[in-house]
């Protein structure tokens, strides 16, 4: 009872005014990259792990997170042997500008890239799933409108802070609702599909984890700060939710789905209509918190407003050409075509890093 | 460049009266007098000087003097004659003009290359009492009224020390209207006193109508929806922000202060949360977010739940919805917007005709068109019910401006409703929620403390105990920040 009366936060503690302010504005940011971590991954691991492994899914997605981690590890290193507070800045310190720039690039498709995904799941749900009487071209066109709505630079983040306890309260009624329908029978096989279909598909799905990266662009805490768990309860929350998901469906369920749409709407077969409509809101809140994401921070990345301008207008010319390739299996298969080598350039570009950084250590050292 | 006044009577006299009009304003009186054997003259607007006090301080005194000679510099002299407290030398036409119209006595003397200003103001003023539009329960019962010498007097009397600070300054080009910018010295931030002594330098229009225009002129984003400052007409109401830190402006002929920076949990905030003991401040906090919350999306709430998700429904309300709406003839959504302006059409002309008809005509408006309306089978009863509801709501708002924001947002909710149902709702909120995050009021994130995340007292969405309270707001100078060192309450139950 004491602690809920007390003053938040302590006045006198060791962080300056401006500090407190900066730490403030990386919180935010922070919880805008679990929440960007989290809706992606949950939604990769729905609807593509979940439905061709079915309760393989328990170990397969930490598996596939493994790469991404690895890389975030890499990054972090790099950091911390050239002292820069964030990865560009690495790039700039360890190895020259132009790598810099690339990494940026890189980054800024890599979200493009997903934000476009996020895209075809609201499109394909809202006219394939929970049918609404509107145009895949119609709905593109609201979304991407909804999203370049939210795209405020301080806005979003603070926004995402913001919504974060309600997110979990959501979250944590359906995962109840999940696991009060679950049995632990629906956790068998534990291989799933087979191994053939695991082993190709953690191929496919090493760039799951590839937001992981986005953490190490996060300015370094400054001194007095404490030290924080980055991407760490976003992904515990997704193993626990994946884990409820596999919990609460047989795997012979789970491997009927094959569209896309199919698949979203799984794990929300038997939930309460209450429950389900709850899940349904939050998950299109969660996607096109991801496709605004993904816009402002492409947009951000872009060096000039010129650039930037034409990174949205590119944006907006994808969405437009949506409906015309919407043949799910065409969409998605161009989309699936790049999955498997989303992290490969920032993996090269890491790795082509980190003995530049080693470099600029041993040089800095005397 | 102002010009001088120069020490020939019978030019300032001519000049004086062109700058005047006294042609045409017959009100600008001239009474020719003699002052230390010299020819003089007396200039003051009838009606804003006292009659009794010009016979008394200038007329008198000056009869006293007519004919002896001065002593000393005639301008001493002058001054030293007459017995009132604010007396003022000015050498220009300009601040001569100015004092004159703001309702002081000038007198010009002959080789004297200035005028005195006799501050013997009077005019008729509403006198101070209860505030129309914020009652409370507990506290105090007077509010501010149009002078701004009472209002500041009002501030002065609860604060007895001379860190309130009361800066007089003026806004408009052509018809300057005075203002006083307040602030407690050690609490306010600096940044946002800069920021408003900027903003109120760099407005540039011929006259300021009223406070409200001021606040136009003054807000970070006038394209909001939301208002960014607190109008209140109560002077504890004003002290409270002082202590926080913020700045408030009392402007002459504005019976409301007008508060900035402020973030949007202040517009939920009440004199009378203070005034009560913390379990009832907070539970009225809360019935008030409720009704917030209730005027902006039940409607939106009712119209999405039966078009779009009728299963999340239980199937007795579902029939019961189902079948009365048979019998209607329109659909839900033109009923709700049906219902919803004719709701803002009541209120309004409920504010705009005399008092006592205002009530009776809501009252008779509500009861019998609400009865035909659902006997001629035109709307939904359930409809009613939901529109009382949410109109209860934006009633239980504290701030004039934030309620009607409100009820605009409700149309765009019922809006988005109809359009893509929970979902459509949903994406709004979003775009509402990230929108609102950028806000700013004076530079400050307009929903601070909670995003981004400030130092803060448990005082937010609830009201927890005064004695926990020891910050100031994080808008306040972050050097002063405690209000209080050690426990507020520093004494032992024996």
């Amino acid at each position: 009872m004491n602690g809920l009366f007390q003053t938040r936060t302590p006045v006198d503690s060791s962080l300056s005014e401006l500090a407190q302010r900066q730490e403030a504005e990386r919180c935010c940011q922070r919880a805008e990259l679990r929440l960007y971590l989290l809706v992606t991954a949950l939604s990769q691991g729905v609807t593509v792990l979940f439905a061709q492994t079915g309760a393989a899914v328990t170990w397969m997605t930490p598996l596939c997170l493994l790469p991404g981690l690895a890389l975030l590890g890499l990054a972090a290193l790099c950091k911390r042997l050239t002292g820069a507070p964030t990865l560009t800045e690495a790039f700039r310190a360890g190895l020259h500008p132009l790598a810099a720039g690339l990494w940026r690039g890189y980054v800024a498709l890599a979200l493009l890239w997903q934000g476009e995904a996020a895209l075809t799941e609201v499109v394909c749900l809202f006219t394939e799933g929970v049918v609404m009487n509107i145009s895949p071209l119609g709905m593109a066109a609201v979304t991407v409108a909804t999203a370049l709505c939210c795209c405020q630079r301080k806005g979003l983040p603070r926004c995402v802070w913001l919504l974060r306890y309600p997110l979990l309260g959501m979250l944590a009624l359906l995962f109840f609702e999940l696991v009060s329908n679950g049995h632990w029978d629906y956790l068998l096989p534990l291989t799933g599909a087979g191994d053939a279909v695991n082993r190709a598909l953690f191929l496919d799905m090493t760039a799951m984890g590839w937001p992981l990266v986005l953490f190490a662009e996060l300015p370094a805490r400054a001194q007095g700060q404490r030290r924080d768990t980055g991407p760490l309860p976003a992904v515990l929350l997704l193993l626990v939710l994946l884990g409820a998901v596999a919990f609460s469906l047989p795997t012979e369920l789970a491997l009927t789905g094959k569209k896309l749409a199919d698949a979203m709407l799984l794990p929300m077969v038997f939930l309460t209509p209450v429950n389900r409509l709850l899940a349904l809101t939050g998950w299109v809140l969660g996607l096109l918190l991801v496709l605004a994401v993904s816009l402002r921070r492409s947009a951000a990345l872009a060096p000039g407003k010129p650039v930037r301008e034409a990174l949205i207008c590119l944006a907006l010319g994808v969405a437009l050409l949506l409906p015309h390739l919407w043949d799910e299996q065409r969409l998605r298969g161009l989309l699936k075509l790049a999955q498997p080598y989303v992290l490969l350039p920032g993996a090269a570009l890491i790795l082509c890093l980190l003995p530049g950084a080693m470099l600029r250590k041993r040089r800095r050292k005397p | 460049m102002a010009e001088p006044i120069t020490k020939t009577l019978a030019h300032s006299l001519e000049r004086l009266d062109a700058l005047l009009h006294r042609d045409v304003n017959t009100d600008m009186v001239r009474r020719l007098l003699r002052l230390f054997s010299r020819d003089a003259a007396v200039f003051f607007v009838d009606g804003m000087c006292s009659g009794e006090f010009l016979q008394r301080f200038v007329l008198d005194p000056a009869r006293a003097v007519a004919e002896v000679p001065a002593a000393r510099p005639l301008e001493q002299a002058v001054i030293l004659a007459l017995p009132v407290g604010d007396v003022s030398f000015v050498t220009d036409f300009d601040a001569l003009v100015q004092g004159l119209v703001n309702g002081k006595a000038v007198i010009l003397v002959e080789g004297m290359a200035g005028a005195v200003c006799v501050d013997i103001r009077f005019f008729l003023r509403r006198s101070i009492s209860t505030p129309l539009n914020e009652n409370v329960v507990m506290g105090p019962h007077e509010g501010f009224n149009e002078t701004l010498r009472d209002n500041i007097t009002l501030l002065r009397r609860i604060f007895h020390t001379p860190e309130l600070i009361g800066e007089m300054t003026t806004v408009g080009t052509v018809s300057p209207v005075n203002l006083c910018v307040l602030y407690l010295q050690k609490a306010v931030s600096p940044v946002s006193l800069a920021r408003i002594r900027e903003r109120l330098k760099g407005i540039s229009c011929d006259h300021v109508l009223s406070i409200g225009a001021l606040e136009q002129l003054l807000e970070d984003h006038p394209f909001s929806m939301l208002p960014q400052c607190v109008l209140t007409e109560r002077p504890d109401r004003a002290a409270s922000f002082l202590l926080e830190g913020q700045v408030v402006i009392l402007m002459d002929g504005a019976p409301q202060a007008l508060v900035m920076p402020v973030s949007l949990l202040h517009q939920f905030h009440t004199s009378e949360d203070t005034a009560l003991r913390w379990p009832y401040g907070s539970f009225l906090r809360v019935i008030r977010l409720c009704g917030a919350a209730l005027t902006l999306l039940l409607p939106g709430l009712f119209v999405a739940l039966v078009l779009f998700h009728p299963a999340a429904l239980p199937v007795a309300l579902l029939t019961s919805i189902l079948e009365s709406q048979a019998a209607v003839p329109l659909s839900i959504p033109v009923e709700t917007f049906m219902m919803l302006i004719m709701f803002n059409l009541i209120n309004e002309a409920g504010t705009r005709v005399p008092g006592v008809v205002g009530t009776s005509l809501g009252t008779v408006s509500g009861l019998i068109l609400g009865q035909a309306a659902v006997e001629a089978n035109l709307i939904h009863p359930l409809l009613i019910i939901v529109v009382a509801v949410s109109s209860l709501g934006s009633y239980a708002l504290p701030d004039y401006e934030l309620s009607l924001a409100f009820r605009m947002g409700q149309l765009l909710f019922l809006l988005a409703a109809c359009l893509g149902g929970l979902y459509g709702m949903a994406a709004l909120m979003l775009v509402t929620l990230a929108r609102l995050c950028a806000l700013t009021s004076l530079g400050a994130p307009y929903l601070a403390p909670l995003a981004p995340r400030r130092p803060r007292n448990p005082d937010l969405l609830l009201r927890l105990p005064l004695w926990r309270q020891r910050l100031r707001a994080y808008l306040a100078n972050p050097a002063d920040m405690r209000r209080a060192s050690g426990r507020m309450r520093n004494w032992r139950r024996s």
